[in-house]
Formats: structure tokens, sequence, C-alpha cells
């Protein structure tokens, strides 16, 4: 059994009098502990597929069993705990809290998490001792996203999913980030799901799937993934 | 030049993609305006209502009355006034109503008067004499259709026949006048208790004055301004100088006329007297002379008497001498008579014995002569050839004749004598028998004799008997003569006597009449005398009549309702600039929201090619449209709807119709111009800012705000004190410092404005069991009538007192009423109020000043006046002011303290010491009771008891005044809830649009906590945990101000005679803080469902 599976997702928006289908059809599975990533071109229904595997929207078809579970048919408030308890989640544009500081802001996540790890040691884990106290505004893209992952992992989620978590980072800042998802994830058993448009960085994944026009068009099991660090693109 | 459409399909599409945004906008506009042209409306509006009340009514413009009265010469004079349009004279006096105790203001009414209308409620205007219509107002409910008045005055020096025609009228009708809009006031009166309480109005024919008590004067230019214009004022003080002017040279001629006719009568008067004097003195004359006609009289009686004495007991005495000799006569007579009545008698039986002896002898004789014979024949006879029988016969006869010749016979017969001796023997029988016949023959003889001088002396009898009885005629005429003579004597006597005596009795009837009506004559004379010499002396002090001219200030309630109408225009100005302002910040917070929302796409019409002016466009369109709208809406309501609300809470107290809503274009104008900045300008400016950046700046994301350390973390032992949600707090509290300032604002005015609706009502309705439960302690007040000394009155009443035994104490009382005045505040009714016993007073009425603890007590240096008297006129203890009686004498009080009081104004004072200022000893008119009996039936029955007696004018009870007082009060409750759901609207539009702003603001912030799994409470706690902090801080900054807007509006919402208690109850703070809470709890709940349709990816997607 899969660890994360979604069968027959489907996923539409009604806009007026057009009909969206983000997602027409998805299937794909991923195994504990695996670093995947999602790549595709713009608008083909990546971020639609993050969005529901993190509990933030729902198929309107289709099941999406996570460890065991079918979330598709959880309501507003399962959702909510689910999000609380088992999914980590880093954005493109960090969204930390900006009047938070940077232990605070990963205060922010543990102290409503059940398993929290102390916000500190996940901080000095990712290598940001020396900012506990500087607010978003004084750190960089790359320790802004750091905080982000911080966060997350402060949950000690059962899911880690980011959303083009480099995409607004230079390629050294957006090495180090990824270099840390993956140390994360060999270290920590976490699954993460990286969605991301460079198709370069496919050797370092366990699992990589294409998805382009809201289907899965094509799931790659790579036995074995390399360090980010010698990838070069 | 392009039409631009997309552009405006972008700018009105917007408005239907943010109703919420555009209806907020529109929403405090809209009160705002509402709130403030509406409020600035009904003072005008009000003054607008009784302008044209006063217009139709033809109410007049002055007043003119005088000292003295105002003749038809004198209308003319007021006829000729530059610019006079009417000139109506008309006549007035006070009087009491029957046995209600009432006082009446009664006006004269003809039927072609024009001015100063009347507004009949019921039934008719006085048409007939004996007519009355009675103020419609509730002071004359006691007086039905039909009922009969009766016009009365207690005071004996008041003769009310010399005014009226007749005093008992029926009521025909009730009505309203303009000369009296208040509802309860109807001005001071001359009698009782120096305030009337209705008006009423008779036929002029009813009034028997000589002269016009007052004359209204309307002007034909004043009919346009309206009153209570500095024009009208203006143009007034010009006409009443005009008047003055004509009626100049009327006090010195009235003053001339009057000392003429008053010398006039007083000479006639002089004359009168001096005549009945001269009348006194002919009377006493001809009483003198009559004394002496009667004296004579009486001596002519008495001569009279004694001569008729004399004369009488001289007839008397000659009377008396015939009588005597008539009486012997008639002795003599009378002896005579018996003497020859004896004679007679003696003859009688003289002759009866003879004629017996006659009788007795005649046969005797015949048979003795027989006899005799018969004898002698025998004699010669021999004794026995007579016969035995003859024999035996003539023996017995002889025998029986005579013894003798019986024996003779006897001898004969027997033999013993002889014939001779026989006829001797008879012989001397028969001798004997002759004998005895001639015996008897003179015997007879003798009697004829006898009888011959019986005659004789019957006929000397008879002659001296008719002389007697001559002389008995005579005497009996003389005695008739005389009897005649004194009867008539006597009779002319007795009638010279009765007159006499009728002289005298007439004459002591006379005198006593005369000095009974002398003694009169003279007190008539003394008081005559008096009299002239007191109008002599009132004539010297005559004073110069005044003329008074007033205008329509005079009028009860007219110069309060400006006043009043004044007051709502302050409040207006106030109160609603307090509303602008949050409005203006509301749409300041919004409008740069909104500007910050469409930061990208004024980036990207810029980068297309659009001028500032075109983007410019859409902000001011939408915040104009929004802001006009509502200004619009917020005119018509408000127009409406407020000065309707607040004239109705007014309308207890005046008795004016309906009110004009009227469309003001200032109000309207200034409204609208400040709404439309207030959105317009804010729009302007906000987006100003945004445009100086260009176009690539404004497409990227706003450098986010820098998150700081705020000054509580440099407070250690606080902050780490703080768990983690509450340090995230306090930061966010600080980081939008714009919106905190505004919440709170938001809530301290919703707050503020609540407090002082409820505040307000505590102060008002705090009056009544402040006044009449704390201050007043007594549960009635007796009036008395005027009176003289009634003592008879006084007993009766005592008695009652005395049989209630729930009376705990009694108080008496001297009340009287006066103005206080000083220049720059309206003059102002008190009530002075002096204790008869001043040391009792604390258990009727309770002195005390208001801040402190100790009760005052009345000293003899001076009087005690309550709080807002000495607010008015800037009063401390030592100061003095002056009052003014009805005659307009003015006296200076001394204040010796100051105390808690909310109803009328009241001086208290010792005997004493209104002794010192008024030099009279007051005269005691009222009395104060208190009982612990709480029942109202018994309260009704105690006051018929009382008002029984005719000592009492009228009794009136604390828990009678207190709730009429209360309703009155309750219709300010109106006003209190006008404040309150303002309150609440506007406390619920600035929260919602704050707190959506701020959601709308750190919507990226709110997604993320939601992704990161924030439940939706957790979320809505996140944002509200602040808003708490701010809504309790506006509370606490809500209840403070607050304080001071109630005080405010307490201050220029209070009316002259009245003192809002300052207090406000505790529990009123509960209950703002309460609704306050209220408002903040339904925006949250709003809130919340908003939070939880927040679209996290959509959020999280966009470009910050």
């Amino acid at each position: 059994m899969a660890f994360v599976s979604i069968k027959d997702g489907y996923k539409r928006y009604r806009m007026g009098e057009t009909t969206i289908v983000a997602n027409d059809g998805i299937n794909l599975e991923i195994e504990k502990g695996e670093f995947a990533i999602i790549v595709g071109p713009s608008g083909a229904g990546k971020s639609t597929v993050l969005n529901i595997l993190g509990g933030m929207d729902t198929a309107d078809e289709g099941q999406v069993v996570v460890d065991g579970t079918d979330i598709a048919k959880f309501n507003s408030k399962e959702l909510t705990g689910y999000r609380r308890n088992d999914v980590g989640f880093v954005f493109q544009f960090y969204n930390l809290v900006p009047n938070l500081t940077t232990k605070e802001n990963v205060e922010l996540a543990s102290q409503i998490s059940p398993r929290a790890l102390d916000a500190e040691q996940v901080l000095r884990d990712v290598g940001l001792e020396q900012r506990l106290n500087n607010f978003p505004a004084q750190l960089s893209g790359g320790e802004q996203q750091r905080v982000a992952i911080a966060r997350a992992l402060a949950k000690q989620p059962k899911l880690l999913l980011c959303d083009e978590p480099t995409g607004a980072l230079d390629y050294h800042t957006g090495k180090q980030v990824l270099k840390l998802l993956q140390d994360t994830c060999r270290h920590t058993g976490t699954t993460v799901i990286v969605i991301t448009h460079n198709s370069a960085l496919a050797p370092m994944a366990d699992r990589i799937i294409e998805i382009n026009n809201a289907k899965v068009r094509k799931t790659v099991v790579n036995p074995n993934p390399v360090s980010v660090d010698s990838i070069e693109w | 030049m392009m039409m631009k459409k997309a552009l405006w399909t972008d700018i009105f599409r917007e408005i239907s993609r943010t109703k919420a945004r555009f209806l907020s906008i529109f929403a405090i506009i809209m009160l705002g305006v509402g709130f403030f042209a509406g409020i600035k409306a009904t003072g005008p509006d009000m003054l607008d209502t009784a302008d044209h009340y006063y217009m139709d009514l033809k109410l007049m413009d002055l007043k003119v009355q005088s000292s003295l009265g105002l003749e038809p010469s004198d209308i003319e004079k007021l006829k000729r006034v530059a610019g006079v349009d009417a000139v109506q004279p008309g006549y007035s006096a006070d009087v009491f109503l029957g046995d209600s105790g009432r006082i009446a203001k009664v006006l004269s009414y003809d039927p072609g008067n024009n001015l100063n209308q009347y507004v009949l409620t019921e039934g008719r205007m006085p048409e007939a004499a004996g007519d009355i219509v009675i103020d419609a107002g509730e002071r004359g409910n006691e007086f039905k259709l039909g009922d009969q008045v009766t016009f009365t005055n207690p005071d004996q020096e008041v003769d009310l026949g010399e005014t009226f025609d007749h005093l008992t009228y029926t009521v025909v009708g009730r009505a309203k006048s303009p000369l009296f809009i208040s509802s309860m006031s109807r001005g001071t009166s001359g009698i009782g208790k120096g305030t009337a309480d209705v008006f009423a109005v008779i036929p002029e024919k009813d009034f028997k004055l000589p002269v016009y008590t007052e004359v209204y004067l309307t002007f034909q230019d004043t009919a346009e301004p309206a009153p209570y214009t500095a024009e009208y004022d203006e143009k007034i003080s010009r006409h009443k100088e005009a008047v003055e002017l004509a009626l100049q040279a009327m006090p010195q001629e009235r003053l001339a006329e009057i000392r003429a006719e008053g010398q006039k009568k007083l000479n006639e008067a002089t004359d009168k007297i001096e005549d009945a004097k001269r009348q006194l003195a002919d009377a006493e004359q001809e009483l003198t002379d009559a004394r002496l006609k009667l004296n004579e009289g009486e001596q002519a009686y008495r001569d009279g008497v004694n001569k008729l004495q004399t004369e009488l007991a001289q007839g008397q005495a000659k009377l008396n001498a015939a009588e005597k000799e008539l009486s012997q006569g008639r002795a003599e007579l009378k002896r005579n008579r018996q003497k020859l009545e004896q004679g007679r008698n003696q003859l009688k039986t003289g002759q009866s014995q003879l004629d017996q002896q006659k009788a007795e002898f005649a046969p005797k004789l015949a048979q003795g002569q027989q006899l005799a014979k018969a004898l002698q024949q025998i004699s010669g006879l021999d004794p026995e050839v007579i016969p035995d029988e003859q024999r035996q016969e003539l023996l017995s006869a002889a025998q029986s004749a005579d013894p003798k010749l019986g024996a003779a016979a006897a001898g004969f017969m027997d033999g013993a004598l002889d014939g001779a001796a026989l006829r001797q023997a008879a012989s001397a029988f028969q001798r004997g028998l002759d004998e005895a016949s001639l015996q008897l023959d003179q015997a007879q003889q003798k009697l004829d004799a006898s009888e011959a001088e019986l005659k004789d002396g019957q006929t000397k009898l008879r002659e001296a008997e008719r002389q007697l009885a001559q002389g008995e005629a005579s005497l009996k005429q003389g005695a008739e003569e005389l009897a005649a003579a004194r009867r008539e004597g006597e009779a002319k006597l007795t009638n010279a006597k009765a007159e006499l005596a009728q002289g005298q009795a007439d004459y002591r009837e006379g005198q006593e009449k005369f000095q009974e009506e002398k003694a009169r004559a003279m007190r008539e004379i003394a008081d005559g005398e008096k009299e002239v010499a007191e109008g002599r002396k009132e004539l010297d002090q005559l004073e110069l009549p005044k003329v008074y001219v007033m205008d329509r200030s005079v009028n009860p309630g007219y110069t309060e309702y400006s006043d009043n109408a004044d007051r709502l225009s302050s409040i207006a100005t106030a109160f609603p600039v307090f509303f602008f302002l949050i409005a203006a910040l509301v749409s300041l917070t919004t409008m740069t929201r909104m500007v910050e929302e469409q930061r990208l796409q004024i980036g990207t019409l810029k980068a297309l090619g659009y001028s500032n002016r075109d983007v410019m466009k859409k902000f001011l369109v939408y915040s104009t449209l929004a802001s006009v709208a509502a200004s619009a809406a917020g005119l018509a309501v408000g127009f409406t709807l407020f000065p309707a609300i607040i004239y109705d809470a007014y309308g207890a107290l005046y008795n004016l119709p309906d009110v004009r809503t009227s469309f003001y274009l200032s109000y309207s104008v200034v409204s609208v111009v400040v709404a439309v900045l207030c959105t317009t300008m804010t729009a302007y400016v906000a987006v100003r800012v945004e445009l100086r950046s260009n176009a690539s700046v404004l497409m990227r994301p706003r450098a986010p705000k820098n998150g700081s350390r705020i000054w509580l973390e440099r407070v250690p032992w606080v902050w780490n004190r703080l768990g983690f949600i509450g340090k995230v707090t306090a930061r966010n509290l600080f980081r939008y410092k714009q919106r905190m300032f505004m919440t709170v604002c938001g809530v301290a005015g919703c707050t503020a404005l609540i407090l002082t609706g409820f505040g307000l009502k505590d102060s008002i309705g705090d009056i009544a069991p402040m006044q009449y439960g704390k201050i007043m302690q007594h549960q009635a007040t007796v009036v008395f009538q005027e009176d003289n000394g009634e003592s008879g009155g006084l007993e009766d009443y005592n008695k009652r007192l005395a049989g209630v035994p729930e009376i705990t104490g009694i108080l008496n009382v001297t009340q009287e009423a006066m103005t206080a005045a000083a220049p720059g505040v309206n003059g102002q009714d008190v009530n002075l109020f002096v204790p008869q016993s001043p040391e009792k007073t604390d258990s009727f009425i309770v002195l005390k000043p208001r801040e402190q603890g100790q009760t005052l007590s009345l000293t003899d240096d001076g009087a005690i006046i309550t709080e807002k008297l000495a607010k008015l006129f800037d009063l401390g203890i030592g100061s003095t002011f002056t009052v003014q009686n009805s005659d307009n004498e003015p006296f200076e009080i001394r204040v010796a303290g100051i105390t808690e009081n909310y109803a009328l104004h009241y001086v208290y004072m010792t005997p004493k010491y209104y002794e010192d200022i008024f030099d009279a000893a007051p005269e005691v008119n009222s009395q104060l009771l208190t009982y612990d009996r709480n029942d109202p039936e018994w309260e009704d029955r105690l006051g018929e008891s009382l008002t029984a007696s005719e000592r009492v004018a009228m009794v009136s009870f604390t828990s009678g005044v207190s709730d009429a007082f209360s309703d009155t009060m309750d219709s300010m409750n109106v006003v209190v809830v006008v404040l309150i759901v303002s309150a609440a609207a506007l406390a619920f539009v600035v929260l919602y649009n704050l707190t959506n702003i701020n959601v709308s603001e750190r919507i990226r912030e709110l997604s993320t906590i939601k992704v990161l799994g924030f439940y939706d409470k957790e979320v809505t706690m996140y944002i509200y945990r602040e808003n708490m902090i701010l809504t309790v801080l506006g509370i606490i900054a809500g209840n403070l101000a607050g304080i001071f807007l109630h005080r405010f509006v307490l201050l220029t919402a209070e009316v002259d005679a009245m003192m809002f208690s300052p207090t406000i109850h505790e529990i009123s703070y509960g209950y703002a803080a309460l609704l306050s809470l209220l408002f903040s709890a339904i925006v949250m709940a709003s809130m919340h469902y908003k939070l939880k349709r927040i679209d996290m990816i959509e959020a999280l997607k966009s470009v910050e």
C-alpha cells in the first residue's frame, strides 16, 4: 500500500460559465520516505495536486489516501486537523508572518502541533541559530525559506509539501534549500514532495511524476537518487 | 477622444464587486449626514413651526399696557404710529374659578378680533353674554362643555362686579392660544399664589371696566421676517420706540386728567360733606325748635289742665252744692214723702181700719141699727113675746154686738130689765153705734181732713218733687254739662296730651333717630373726611402712570422655546461633528485599503499609458458616488426623521401644532461637501501617494512592513510572562497603529454615545426621585385661601388636621413667587420659601450642598438658594442678587448657602430675614405635611377633607407632582433611544469596516495560519484577540469620553429652571460596556464566517 496515493482524482473549477478542469483523472502513488518531485509546465495542474495532498483543497472525485486514510472524504474541520498534524507546507513566497521573529514563526507551527519539536532546535538544524530573533524582513530570501522549512518541519509532519520552494531564490541559495530538503528526507524519513519546473532536478529524487494538461503523463522511479550537490544546471 | 469604455466598465464593476466596502462608506456617510443635517434642522424647524403658527393666528407683535389702563384717545394715538397694521384693544382680569382653586387670566373676545386668534379644540368661541371658553391645556380639563363657572375672589376688598357684568358663565368651548405656547405656564398673576393656571375667554361686552387693560399691535413689516431672528428683533425694537414715542405724552395727560377728575371728585365729596354737615345742623336746629314747641305745648297743656281742673272743680263745686241742696231737698222730700207715705199709709191704714171698722161696723151698724131698732121695738114689748128664734138671734146679735147690750138684751129677755133699760141700752147702744158711727165719721172726717192734708201735702210734695225733679234735672243737666264739659275738656286735654305725647314720642323718636343718624352721619362724615384726606394725599402722591410696551418675549414659553431650539442647534454642532470625524477616518482607512488593493492595477494602467487622472477616476468616482448617494439618503431621512422625533420629545412642554420639516440648503450643502471631502479627498490623497511611484514599482509587491520590536519587549518581566500568543497579539497591536487607533476610537465613540444616552436617561430620570424623595421630604402641600384673618375657617381646618392621626409633621410656610433678574440672563421665576419655624425645616426639606454631606440650617443673615440659580447668576456664598416682586420692585438678597435642587428655583429664608428685606412680616399662606401613609386612595380622601375647609385653596401631593414630572420626562426617553440606536449603528459600521480592512490586509497571514492548521475558531481569535483588547481599551476610553460628552449635552440641553443630576448611574457604565461588547461580538461573529470562507490558495498565490 503506497503511503500516498491519488486514484482518479478530478478537480474542476467553475468560473461563471466556463469550467476549468485542473485535474482530469490523476493517478499517482508515493512511498513513505520518498523524495518525490512533480514536474510539468505552468497551468498543468501540479499545484492543484499538491493543494489536494496538503488538505487545502478537496478533489471533486476520486480517492486521496494518505497513510491509509482517504482524505478526500474529509470535511473542513477534519482537513484542518489533517493539515495541523500531518502536513508541512513550504510555499514559493515563504509566507512568513512578518510581525514575528524567526523563532516565533516556527513556534507558530509548533504551538499547535501535538508532536512538535523544539523550535530552537529545528532552527539550529536548518542552520539559523544566529537568526533566532530577527524578523523576516531582516532575513535574506534563503534564510526566509529555511525558516519556512523549519516551520514545516517543527510539526514532524507525515508529508512535507513544497510548492516551487526555490522559485524566488538564486541558484546557490536554491541549491542550499534543496539540500536541506533532501537531508531532511533522508535523515528523518519524512516523505517530501516538491513541485518544480526544473526537470534537471530529476536525479535527486526517488520518484518523478510528470503532470501535463491535468493528467499524470509519466511516473519515473529512480532507484539511485544522488545528492543535489552533484547536480549542476 | 476615446470613450475609455473599459475603464468605466471597470469602475462600475468595482462597485458591484466590493458591495460591502461601498455600503460601509455609504452607511457611515449617511449616518453622519443624516445626523448632522437632521439635528441641525431641528432647531430651525421648531422655530419655523412656531413662526407659521404665530403667522396663521396673527400673534401680536407688541402689547401695550399702562398702570392706569388705556383710553380711546390712546388707541387713536397708537393707530397713528407709522407702520402699524392692526390695533386691537382688549380687557383682561385675573380671577379664581369657583371652588377649584384655579386662577384664570380672563381675556376679552370680540368676533371682529383679528389678532391672537384661537384654535378651538372643542365647541365654539363665545358669542352671547355668559359664554366662556376655557384653556385647552391640562389644567383646564376639569371644565367640561356645558359646565357652569363662577368667578370668585376671596379678598373682601375686591368687588368683581366692578370688572364683570356677571360672574357666572357657561363653558362653550376649549381652545389654544398662540399667546401661551407653553403647555403649563400661564404667566404671573396678581392674586392667589401668584401664577395663573389657565386662560379663559369671555365676550368683550361682559367686561365692565372703564379703560382698556391692554392693546395688541401688529406691524406691516413684521409679517415677513420670522420671529426669533435678529431682523425681527431689530424691527420690533424700532417699533417699540415708535410706540413709546407715540404714548410719550400719555402719562402726563393721564395724570393731569386723573388729577383733575380726582380733584373734581374730591371737591364734590367735600361739598357733599359740607352739605351733610349743614343738613345735620339743620336737623339739629329742627329738633331744637321742635323741643321748644313741645315745651310750649306742654306748658299750654299744663295750663289747660289746670284751667280745666279749676273750672271743672268750680263746676263740680257748684254741682256739689246743688247736689247737696238737692240732696237735702231730696232728703226732705224723702222725709216728706215718707211722711206723706206714712201719712198715706196711716191714712190708708186708718182708712182701711176705718173701712174695716166701717165695714165691720156697717153691718154692725146696720145690724146694730136693726137690732137697736129691733130692740127698741121689742122694748116695748114683752120680752116673752118675742120669738125664741128672734130672741136668740137678737140675743146673740146683741151679745155679739155689744156685751152691754147683750147683757141688757139678755137682761131684758130675762126680764131683768125693762124695756126702758132695754131701750136705754138699745139707745145707748144706738148711741154707741151712732157714736161709733160718728166716731167713724169723725174719724172719717179726720181721715178726710188728713187726706186733704195729705193731698195738700201731696200736692206740695208733688210741687216739691217737681221742683226737686227740676232741680235734679237741672243738676243732672248741670252734671251732664259738667260731665260734658269735663269730657270735652278732658277729651281736649287728652287729645292735647295725646298730641303732646305723640309730639314727645315723635320728638324722642326723632331725637333717637337723629342721634343714631347723627352718629352714623358723623362716622360717615369722619370716614368721608378721612377718605377725602386720603384722596388728597393720594392725589398728591399720584405718580406718572407707566406705559409698558412689551414684545412677544413676555408670553410664557416664547423665549424658552427659542432657547430650546438654540440648544438643539448647539448640540447639533457638536454631536454630528463627532460622527463626521469618525466617518472621515473610516472612509480614509477604507479608501486607503482600496488603493492598496488596487496597487497592481494602478501600476498596470499606468504601464498601459493611462494618465494619472484616468487612474484617479476610479477612486474618485467610487468615493464620490458613495458619498453623494449617502448624503442624499442621509438628508432625506435626517430632515424628516430627526426633527419629528426630537420635536415630539419636546411636545409635552409646548402645545404647538405638528412640526414643519423643511429642506435646508445650507445644511445640505455643508454636509454633502464635508461628506464628499471626507471620502473623495481621502481617496485622492491615498491614490496620489501611490501614483507618485512609477508603474514598475507599483507592479511589484509592496515591500512588506518591517516587523519591529515594540517597547513592551523592553520590559522583560512583562514580556516574558506573555505567552506566545500574547506576544503575537501585542506585536500585532502595535504594528497597525493607525488601525488600532481607529478601532479604539470607533469603540470609544460608540461607548461614549451609549453612555451619554443612558447617562441622560439617568440624569433626567433621577430628577423626580431626588427632588421629590431625597430633597422634598414632605408628602403634601396645602395652599391656603388669601384670607384676612378669618379665624373660623382656621379652627375648622385645624380640627380636620387633628382628625388625621397619620400626619407626623406640619410646617407653616410663606411662599411667594418672585423673579430673579440680572443683565444678560433670562429672568428666572424663583419661589421664596419662608418657614414659620426654620428649625423644623429639615424634616420637610433637606437643604444640603450637593457635593458635601452637611445639612445647612437657615440663619438670619441671608438666604439659602438652589444650585441652578447660583449657577445661572454666578453666585457664591456671600454674593447678593436681586429679586423683583409682581410690582417689579427690586430687593437685594444675600446668599448664605447653596443647596442641591433639581426642579425650579427656591430661595429659603427665615422670617426675620424676610422682614429685614421686605419690611413686612411674612404671612403664612401654605403648609407642608408629612405623613407615612403611601396609599393614593387615602391621599385622595385626605385631599377632599382638607379642601372642604374654607381656609384651603388647594392641596397638592408630592406623589402627584412627581408622577406628572416623570411623565413629562419620559418623553426624553425618545432622545435617549435615538442616541443609543445611533451609537449602535456607528459602532457596527466602524467595527465591521475596520475588521474587514484588517482581515483583507492580513489575508496572506491568515491564510498561512489556516494552512498551518489553525482551526477556524483559532483563526478568528488570532485576529480577534487584538480586537478584544482594542475594544476593551475603547470601552474604557469611551466611558471616560462619555462622561464629558454627557456633561456637555446636559449643559447645553438643560432648561434654565432645571438642573439635571450630573451623576451617571454605575450600571450605565456597565450597559455601555456591555452593549459595545455586544456589537463587537456581532462583528466578530460575522467576521468569523468570512474568515471561514477564505480561499487559502487564492490568497497565498497573489503576489504581495
